[in-house]
């Protein structure tokens, strides 16, 4: 009984590892205030959703999650470009809130506020990952072939680019660079990982539905990624489990869930202003948020 | 078939007093802090959850519990700034982190709503439910009415206010360019405080009539916020004005937008209208720069 | 600087995991008892509660009664009750939940059809018995594990069409909560209306938790229909004080969970002549039926009504199953399709979809009581 718990447990961190680490990429490295976040996580679990839902093969299902996420990714790039600091901050929030309309209107595809029950779990090449171990299993081989392949581009000369736009982007143009087109790869390739956690989201949940993927999301993985540290691969991994456990111990000194959930997001917007005020790089950052 | 043309603009003038009430008091803040403080939104949740608190539940006298909200709007908003912006302000930290830090605010007091008074909706009863009032074909009620009103009044006297008096010219001073208002001897830091606890009770007063006039329930900051928000984008932010217009302009497209469209569709128009002035004309319609106001 | 800030947070995390699992591992220090457990999901918070209590206090009523006289073969029957506050996703954490963790074999309800399609299918692939109370007519083809007490949403709309368009009704029109219930209530009074000749001059939605319906009133009242059907849960109080306040003065068909206290406690002598199609009917003649009544009132004060009698009636179905059965849930399954229970809701057997066969019966609100509707 205990086991299903912890399984329960790593499979989140698991999940939101792999939406922390896509963040990172477009905040931490390429100092994209993004956050708009959420909404390529509701893209990719619509995408992968209603693909398989509709038989489509689960392995093109979330290969499709994430290039469509990546592809909204690229073209919320392109109007946002010339936005700055808040601004920039503003429009992607407000692009969270237009995906949200859209689930929640376009009904005769995402069937609105009604939802996608069961969705199935995966299965790949007739091999079936029903339960909750082999979903771990699955989920453990994608963290880590996400996380090599965002370690493998940041420590690439395409990486020290990234960081050399964040730092300072005139100077990078001047340089050379075409910066937009570095944004924009940036903001494609954190969506495209984004969409790939929205469909492993989708189906270990079975369930979703237009309020899965609001604002009230976007604290927890803005904590994660702050508290660990931006440009930090590793504070983001530690950030991640220690802030999905933290609020667990709730659970069982015998809270109802109704007191459990806010609760969470309680400690999450605390430990996030208490970092922003005292230790705004984080633990394990490099640089801090600008 | 006009008379429904007239309810829908009587119901989008309700809407627009409402959101102008928000946006007024969210831009003066923006106006004199030069950031996005998002958690106003949670503040005049909070304070209607007070009113509900004081007079549903304690039974005090509605006039008392009316004032003891409004004076706990002005009180969170100083103290939200005095705890965490001033902090921040202190590390000379970029206005984005400001928005990060006040999401992260609107969570926290959302999430203690939530805690506190539960998820279901509440209802403030001190107005019973009875026929409105036909006017040319449409019905208001008097409370409807009220909210017009007073929305009108206040924002007036807001006007009068950074227009003649002492405070309000150096807010917008302040508003101007803060540094020279400092060489001339403003405290801006004097400032930032009234500047929140003036908007705060604002709010106060929009959370006592939304109270009054919808129900409660914990998200209702989040969705206020965002359309006091691109109330005050699509007006121009950084302007009281701007944010007014916006504000019945809002209420009043919104209105009529569903009238054509399926009525789930009336905050989408919100929101779309927000992305798109965000992305293509931030300035608002009055093209309200940022910095000085010529 | 950076090695001992590393070895400080490690220990944190390390911290935090050991404290987890301490928790975890004390909290699970308790004696393992004759005890048979099964799960229920129910809205025990929010808006919803009310139903969510009613429902918990006639299980608990049949449970107590159960385990007095014997309980499951010597065994303790035990329900570990979830809360999905009626939304489907708080409803399927809680069936993963059961299922996955406590590793329950039967789920009591949910009571909002949302929570309950959303949640059935984790139910069926485990194999895990659901009786729900919800009427969404999807339920039916949920799962070959998936049962009901509540009928599906066609028969309360047949019923309630027939009447209408008997009393000379022609034109009606419809708003409705915006999810699983709403849709599936808004779909089969469509179908049946149009079917019986009558004309759906209006169709308007709202969203579960608003308050506001003033823009869905005005384009209601600008058709001017002769009936407005409000599929809704405890808003249907509220659509139907904005009506009101709008001036609209048509006749009102409500959803059933509009049969709630708290109905008549917030509407006043508006509540009177509304219509709707019901379920339970309170006062009947048999000895079984007075005695659940007679044991309710004492016990929790209040008389029962709502769902409650249909959850009672199924608490007992299953635990008779379960005397027969064991865990077995498949022998469970075959239980139930060959169940023929007499209850305080009538008899009840289900068919081969897992719905169950209980009459309905047209009520209005008379001098603030729910009674039945006659001409």
């Amino acid at each position: 009984m205990i086991e299903a718990y912890f399984i329960h447990l790593a499979i989140l961190v698991g999940i939101y590892l792999i939406l922390a680490l896509s963040l990172q990429l477009a905040l931490g490295y390429t100092g994209l205030i993004n956050l708009g976040h959420i909404a390529f996580f509701a893209i990719g679990a619509y995408v992968s959703a209603l693909l398989t839902l509709s038989g489509i093969p689960f392995i093109i299902a979330i290969l499709l999650a994430g290039v469509i996420s990546a592809l909204f990714g690229f073209l919320l790039s392109i109007p946002t470009n010339k936005l700055k600091g808040d601004y920039l901050a503003l429009a992607t929030l407000a692009f969270t809130f237009v995906i949200y309309a859209i689930t929640l209107n376009w009904a005769s595809l995402t069937r609105g506020p009604l939802g996608l029950p069961g969705i199935p779990k995966p299965s790949i090449f007739g091999l079936s990952f029903s339960s909750n171990l082999s979903f771990l299993i699955l989920i453990l081989v994608i963290v880590l072939a996400v996380y090599f392949l965002i370690k493998r581009i940041v420590y690439s000369p395409f990486g020290k680019v990234l960081e050399a736009t964040r730092d300072n982007e005139l100077a990078t143009r001047v340089l050379g660079k075409n910066t937009f087109k570095i944004k924009s790869i940036a903001l494609g390739a954190s969506a495209f990982f984004a969409g790939i956690a929205g469909s492993l989201y989708a189906h270990y949940i079975t369930y979703i539905d237009p309020s899965s993927f609001t604002i009230m999301q976007l604290i927890p993985i803005l904590c994660i990624v702050i508290i660990g540290g931006l440009a930090s691969l590793r504070g983001t991994i530690i950030a991640t489990i220690i802030l999905i456990l933290l609020p667990e111990p709730l659970r069982f000194i015998g809270f109802p869930s109704s007191v459990v959930g806010p609760m969470r997001q309680i400690i999450y917007a605390l430990i996030l202003l208490l970092i922003l005020i005292y230790r705004p790089k984080g633990f394990f950052g490099k640089v801090e948020l600008e | 078939m006009s008379s429904i043309a007239f309810q829908l603009l009587i119901n989008g003038l309700i809407a627009g007093a409402i959101y102008a009430l928000v946006a007024s008091g969210f831009s003066l803040i923006y106006s004199t802090n030069k950031f996005i403080h998002f958690a106003h939104g949670a503040v005049i949740a909070f304070s209607a959850y007070v009113l509900y608190f004081l007079f549903s539940i304690l039974g005090i006298n509605f006039g008392f519990s009316v004032v003891l909200a409004i004076i706990f709007a002005s009180l969170l908003g100083y103290l939200l700034d005095i705890a965490v912006y001033k902090q921040l302000r202190k590390k000379k930290t970029s206005s984005v982190i400001l928005l990060i830090a006040s999401v992260g605010l609107l969570i926290l007091l959302e999430s203690l709503i939530l805690l506190l008074f539960g998820a279901d909706v509440k209802t403030i009863g001190f107005i019973k439910g009875s026929k409105g009032m036909e006017f040319l074909g449409a019905i208001i009620t008097p409370l409807q009415i009220f909210i017009i009103i007073t929305s009108i009044i206040l924002l007036a006297g807001l006007f009068l206010f950074m227009k003649k008096t002492k405070l309000g010219k150096a807010m917008r001073a302040v508003s101007d360019n803060k540094d020279v208002a400092e060489i001339v001897g403003i405290s801006s830091e004097k400032i930032y405080s009234w500047s929140f606890i003036i908007g705060s009770a604002i709010a106060g007063i929009a959370a006592i009539l939304i109270g009054l006039e919808q129900n409660l329930e914990p998200t209702m900051g989040t969705n206020l916020m965002i359309k006091g928000f691109a109330a005050a984008i699509i007006g121009g932010i950084g302007s009281v004005h701007g944010a007014v217009l916006g504000a019945f302009l809002l209420g009043i497209v919104e209105n009529f937008g569903i009238w054509y469209l399926p009525s789930g569709y009336k905050d989408a128009i919100a929101f779309v209208l927000l992305f798109i002035f965000l992305l293509f004309r931030p300035q608002g319609i009055l093209r309200i720069k940022r910095r000085a106001e010529k | 600087m950076m090695k001992k800030q590393n070895k400080i947070y490690l220990v944190i995390g390390i911290v935090v995991v050991v404290l987890i699992a301490a928790i975890v591992i004390f909290s699970n220090q308790q004696s393992e008892e004759e005890v048979i457990k099964i799960g229920a999901i129910l809205p025990l918070s929010g808006s919803n509660a009310v139903y969510g209590q009613e429902i918990q206090n006639a299980i608990e009523l049949a449970r107590e009664e159960i385990n007095s006289e014997g309980g499951i073969n010597g065994k303790v029957l035990k329900i570990i009750y979830e809360d999905d506050q009626a939304d489907p996703k708080m409803g399927t954490n809680s069936m993963q939940k059961l299922v996955n963790v406590e590793k329950v074999f039967v789920v009591l309800g949910s009571w909002a059809s949302g929570s309950v399609v959303a949640s059935a299918p984790i139910a069926e692939e485990n194999q895990v018995i659901v009786l729900a109370s919800a009427i969404s007519p999807l339920i039916t083809d949920a799962g070959d594990y998936i049962f009901r007490m509540q009928p599906s949403a066609i028969f309360y709309t047949s019923k309630s069409t027939e009447l209408l368009r008997k009393e000379g009704f022609s034109t009606a029109a419809i708003i409705y909560i915006n999810n699983e219930f709403g849709v599936g209530l808004k779909n089969a009074f469509i179908s049946d209306f149009e079917s019986r000749g009558g004309d759906i001059i209006s169709v308007e939605a709202y969203e579960q938790g608003a308050s506001d319906f003033r823009t869905q009133l005005t384009k209601i009242k600008d058709k001017n229909p002769e009936i407005v059907f409000i599929p809704g849960y405890q808003d249907t109080v509220d659509v139907i004080k904005q009506m009101k306040e709008l001036g609209i003065e048509c006749k009102i068909l409500a959803g059933p969970p509009f049969e709630s206290q708290s109905s008549i406690e917030k509407l006043g002598n508006m509540a009177d002549g509304v219509l709707y199609a019901y379920h339970f009917v309170a006062g009947k003649n048999d000895t079984k039926s007075q005695q659940y009544e007679q044991a309710y009132l004492e016990k929790y004060g209040v008389p029962t009504g709502g769902f409650a009698p249909l959850m009672y009636d199924g608490t007992y179905i299953i635990a008779n199953a379960l005397k027969k059965c064991g865990e077995e849930t498949s022998c469970i399954k075959k239980e139930l399709y060959s169940t023929e229970y007499n209850g305080v809701t009538g008899k009840v057997t289900f068919d081969e979809n897992g719905d169950p066969l209980i009459p309905i019966v047209i009520k209005t609100v008379k001098n603030g009581k729910f009674v039945p509707y006659n001409k």
